[in-house]
């Protein structure tokens, strides 16, 4: 009979003392049902027996304790929205609805406590707009987009804002080194200590082109990304996010100089382009013009100085009414 | 509100006891499968999952960081592979499908997310795929002792450095000091810092690339995660 594999076995390796025999050993005693956990047990033991630094438990079960209530408070809300109105009205004890009514009062500070706690930046269409925050952190916000800063705390442990659009971030740093986070919808956010950035976020995708520093992406659920300068990350509905070196960069900078960076964009993405930033609904009404290509640097202040250069290039002929632009191929063409 | 910690509490010293309990009876016998010393905590979960998640984030919280920066020799990528590990947990409601036990579960994350996070830093051509890279499929008994030996050759790699070298980088990494602090305490300049630790780095790299350990781990990977969370 064969010595059996025990816990002083298993302490020997997790010490990186054992011969290439007892490896062996270890590995045909792996494969019997039961003794893989046995392993992580012993490892969890020797793990207390070894131990190299002591993290801040209290403070990282704190962080812990909110995610879960966060959680929690989202299905509070979808449940309350579950219960029938008549139910709530008629068959209901005085608990319920003592329950229903406190359930709604949360619910309405839940949404109340947006104006009270946040500072909400706006910039209308076609405008860019910088500010400056409370720490230093310089943001052009581009146009047809939001960013929400804490009134409260925000100088301390963590600077956390909120974007819907499109932003440049130029991140200062503090001397205690606080972490800055820029959350975006879908679980998606962005960690930084101090560095340069531009952040997208709409509804059709997400994406982070990092110009220096480093940054730590977090994604739904839980996954992390490490970016270093130049990288570029994206993420749509269907691809849960990848990294990339652009070669163009410029066409994810160009809107702060008020410029549309286009390099052989189909039309329906430069009408798209168009619509996010000045607001305005394009149709295209030819399909063939919807794959013409477009190319090149143009400066726009408003959609007509865009148009035009369609109409140039393409003999567009462009119909205008209020918000609504139709474009159709020209006559002549 | 006031008496919820220390509810919490004795539920940890009646589960503490339970465990050395369990302990006892493993050194007295061999069959070690009919001990069960996550009875507690899956009884907790049951009813509560919530204090189940809490009782399990008290129990492996600390040794769990202590595993992970080995790999990954930084106490805040340490700190931040863990808190996500439990944070998932939660949200997708895993503590349900644990059939094995919760300390395989956790285990087994935390060396795949070190693991991926130490490949990213080994790898110089940024091939970020294989981190979405989700095979699935149970861990073989060699692999779960390859995770072993990977933290172990780290640890070789950087025992071997350069005195001054290895100083730096553990300055740099593990305690996440800035150049200039590091600068300061070493007395030599920003630049010479800044070498010393982009050396250790090379080294590191050097020395786990010609391990045949990222070569045979990487196309066999079990995502402990998206498979069948044991």
């Amino acid at each position: 009979m064969k010595r059996p594999i025990d816990k002083n076995t298993l302490f020997e390796f997790f010490d990186g003392k054992t011969t290439s025999i007892q490896r062996k050993m270890i590995e045909e005693w792996l494969q019997q049902p039961g003794n893989g956990d046995l392993y992580y047990r012993y490892l969890d033991e020797w793990e207390s027996r070894h131990t190299q630094f002591i993290p801040d438990e209290t403070a990282a079960l704190e962080k812990y304790r909110l995610v879960m209530v966060n959680n929690q408070e989202a299905a509070a809300v979808a449940a309350v929205g579950k219960i029938p109105f008549w139910r709530a009205w008629l068959g209901g004890s005085f608990f319920r609805l003592a329950g229903i009514a406190a359930s709604l009062l949360i619910v309405s500070f839940w949404i109340w406590k947006d104006g009270i706690f946040y500072r909400q930046y706006d910039t209308p269409f076609g405008k860019t707009v910088h500010y400056t925050l409370a720490d230093g952190t310089q943001v052009a916000l581009n146009a047809n987009s939001r960013l929400r800063v804490p009134r409260f705390g925000f100088n301390e442990d963590t600077r956390q804002v909120r974007l819907e659009g499109e932003a440049a971030f130029d991140v200062a740093h503090t001397p205690g080194s606080s972490r800055f986070v820029v959350e975006m919808d879908d679980g998606y956010s962005i960690e930084v200590l101090g560095t340069k950035f531009v952040a997208f976020a709409r509804d059709r995708n997400k994406r982070v082109y990092l110009t220096e520093g480093k940054v730590k992406m977090v994604l739904p659920e839980g996954r992390q990304i490490y970016m270093k300068p130049g990288h570029l990350f994206e993420a749509t509905e269907n691809r849960p996010g990848t990294l990339s070196v652009p070669e163009k960069p410029q066409q994810y900078l160009a809107w702060k100089t008020h410029q549309f960076y286009f390099d052989n964009t189909p039309l329906s993405e430069v009408v798209r382009q168009m619509e996010e930033r000045f607001g305005v609904i394009i149709r295209i009404v030819d399909p063939a013009l919807e794959e013409k290509e477009l190319g090149g640097i143009y400066e726009a202040q408003s959609p007509d100085d865009l148009l035009q250069v369609l109409a140039e290039l393409y003999h567009v002929e462009i119909s205008q009414n209020k918000n609504r632009i139709e474009l159709r191929s020209g006559s002549n063409l | 509100m006031q008496d919820k910690p220390a509810q919490i509490w004795i539920c940890m010293e009646m589960y503490k006891k339970a465990g050395s309990e369990a302990e006892i009876r493993i050194e007295r016998s061999q069959d070690s499968r009919e001990v069960d010393d996550e009875l507690f905590i899956r009884k907790v979960f049951e009813s509560n999952p919530e204090k189940g998640c809490e009782l399990l984030f008290r129990r492996y919280y600390t040794n769990m960081c202590n595993h992970a920066i080995r790999f990954v020799h930084s106490k805040e990528v340490a700190e931040d592979i863990v808190g996500e590990i439990f944070a998932v947990f939660w949200q997708k409601k895993l503590y349900e499908q644990i059939e094995i036990s919760y300390r395989s579960y956790l285990y087994k994350s935390v060396r795949h997310r070190s693991y991926n996070h130490l490949k990213m830093q080994v790898e110089k051509n940024d091939s970020l795929e294989s981190v979405y890279q989700a095979s699935s499929g149970e861990q073989l008994p060699d692999e779960v002792l390859h995770y072993t030996e990977l933290h172990q050759k780290v640890e070789r790699i950087i025992q071997q450095l350069p005195p001054q070298c290895r100083r730096a980088y553990l300055m740099k990494r593990v305690e996440g000091k800035k150049y200039d602090e590091i600068a300061a305490e070493m007395k030599v300049s920003n630049k010479a810092v800044e070498a010393l630790v982009s050396r250790a780095l090379v080294r590191l790299r050097l020395g786990l690339q010609e391990d045949w350990f990222l070569l045979v781990l990487a196309g066999v990977l079990a995502h402990v995660e998206n498979g069948s969370a044991m």
